[in-house]
């Protein structure tokens, strides 16, 4: 089944938006009515689906997503469409440190505040149509962790084919959730899209991990120079990408051409060997992120130890993979030498001085990557103040 | 703009409006104006005896600002004549600088209240309409 191209998808998950609110609910409805089955009112009352997160500052249900079957004889006929909005309720939980992990429904630990929104209307899902074979998720920002969850769940139950849109999402679960629900949706079904400067899909930190990270499913785009390159978070520049230079939407080869340079694991490698001073800025923590992923995938290829220790709850994921790395280090030659960069590296770039021969104690580990995790967080904040 | 204004972000553009019924100018007419960012604001107005009005911009502040979310706002205009209602203008103002409703243009509109409300897909984020953009 083909999937919807770049700017349909985009539309739909900007468009997503105006349905929270009772008024503008009907500019949703006047837009997609000819090709979707939206149910007797423009208030979407028989589509809507209400949702409640669990973040500061929106407690109460409201309508966030829905799920529209494609009129018959349309270019949608036998398809359907989940769409799910972005709350800024959750922001704060992405950046917690204290944030918890809960087992998703299909297995894999996930973030806990992503998984309680979507627990919040799992249940309200409709039942499509038997004439349905084709389910598209679209979200965006955190609308783009639920859409990926909802996928997952949807192709779990449904047995229908599913595919899965997000545009500057941030990371949904740990290593195993993340792998399962790739394999689950199927790597060519799954289109994850982002500006190079977009900082949201850098939260939460380590060691939660992407659908999919690389591949042919990764949608790195370049966000080309401007005063503020955080502004590429926003739907205005994903359609802008989808669209190019004209008004029609591009190919997804064509977005796939226009893939940036990416860390390659030699150039990670070489940043962890180098002395050279760096400061904290959006690309340098993008590179960190590339590293410590890569440091951490070779302890736990060689150790076989998985960084969420089963059972324990005591700890936060950063102690956890302090842990990882402080046994890392005692355990292989090989792949301490990497950790003992890694860190060094991590502590430059905070200023804090590693004399010569220091021992490098689970309590430093920990110290160090509780600081890091403070500056990203800091730098997506900043992000945030100066984006509107 | 004010120095207080600094920093805030215009959730809805100066607008002009001239309001007609049956191609006449429809005087005293009741404006009702709603913009819901993460506050709704209801404000109300009057048409002149040419059933023209105006309604100032709107800019706000929120704590919305300090993070990394879709701008989104929701705007409504209400008229209410001879005892009807008529929903003249439903929009999702998407970006949070002046005039993004029409792409940065001065928001100028000529409205006969027996039109009927279209899609206008026109300009960056699309609304809904019974009147004619001038």
């Amino acid at each position: 089944m083909t999937a919807l191209d770049p700017l349909n998808a985009a539309e739909l998950a900007d468009d997503i938006y105006q349905v929270e609110d009772e008024f503008t609910r009907e500019i949703f409805y006047e837009k997609y009515k000819d090709r979707f089955e939206l149910g007797k009112d423009s208030g979407l009352s028989d589509t809507g689906i209400k949702g409640k997160t669990g973040g500061i500052l929106l407690k109460y249900p409201h309508m966030m997503a829905v799920m529209i079957e494609g009129k018959k004889k349309t270019s949608f006929d036998g398809q359907a469409v989940f769409a799910v909005k972005g709350t800024a309720g959750l922001m704060d939980a992405l950046t917690d440190l204290n944030a918890g992990i809960k087992n998703a429904r299909t297995g894999g630990k996930v973030h806990q505040g992503f998984l309680d929104v979507f627990d919040s209307y799992a249940g309200k899902l409709p039942t499509l149509s038997s004439n349905i074979h084709t389910i598209h998720c679209v979200g965006h920002s955190l609308g783009g962790a639920l859409a990926t969850l909802t996928a997952d769940w949807l192709k779990s139950t449904s047995g229908k084919e599913v595919k899965l849109y997000t545009f500057g999402s941030p990371r949904v679960g740990l290593e195993h959730y993340a792998s399962k629900a790739q394999r689950s949706i199927g790597a060519g079904n799954i289109y994850r899209v982002y500006h190079k400067t977009d900082p949201v899909p850098m939260v939460p930190t380590w060691p939660f991990f992407h659908i999919p990270d690389g591949g042919e499913g990764d949608f790195l785009l370049p966000s080309g120079l401007h005063l503020k390159p955080w502004e590429f978070h926003s739907m205005k520049r994903y359609i802008k990408s989808s669209k190019g230079d004209g008004s029609q939407s591009l190919e997804w080869s064509t977005l796939r051409s226009r893939r940036p340079q990416d860390f390659l694991d030699s150039s990670v490698e070489a940043w962890l060997k180098s002395n050279s001073i760096v400061s904290f800025t959006l690309n340098s923590a993008r590179l960190l992120s590339a590293a410590i992923l890569w440091v951490v995938k070779k302890l736990t290829n060689l150790l076989g130890i998985s960084v969420v220790i089963a059972g324990s709850t005591t700890f936060t994921l950063l102690d956890r993979l302090a842990m990882l790395m402080s046994k890392g280090l005692e355990l292989a030659k090989d792949v301490s030498i990497w950790v003992t960069r890694l860190i060094k590296r991590m502590a430059q770039m905070l200023g804090i001085v590693v004399r010569e021969g220091a021992e490098m104690t689970m309590r430093f580990i920990r110290q160090v990557f509780i600081q890091a995790h403070h500056a990203v967080s800091e730098l997506v904040r900043q992000a945030g103040r100066t984006l509107h | 703009m004010s120095i207080l204004d600094l920093g805030k972000a215009c959730t809805f553009s100066q607008m002009q409006l001239e309001i007609t019924y049956k191609g006449e100018p429809a005087p005293a007419a009741k404006v009702w104006r709603r913009v819901k960012w993460q506050k709704e604001k209801v404000d109300e107005f009057k048409t002149d005896e040419e059933g023209r009005v105006e309604l100032p911009e709107i800019m706000e502040r929120s704590v919305m600002q300090l993070l990394p979310s879709e701008f989104v706002v929701s705007q409504a205009i209400v008229v209410t004549y001879m005892d009807e209602e008529y929903k003249i203008w439903v929009n999702s103002k998407r970006s949070p600088e002046k005039n993004s409703e029409l792409d940065g243009s001065d928001i100028h509109l000529k409205c006969e209240l027996t039109d009927e409300r279209r899609l206008v897909s026109d300009y960056e984020s699309d609304f809904l309409t019974s009147c004619e953009i001038i």
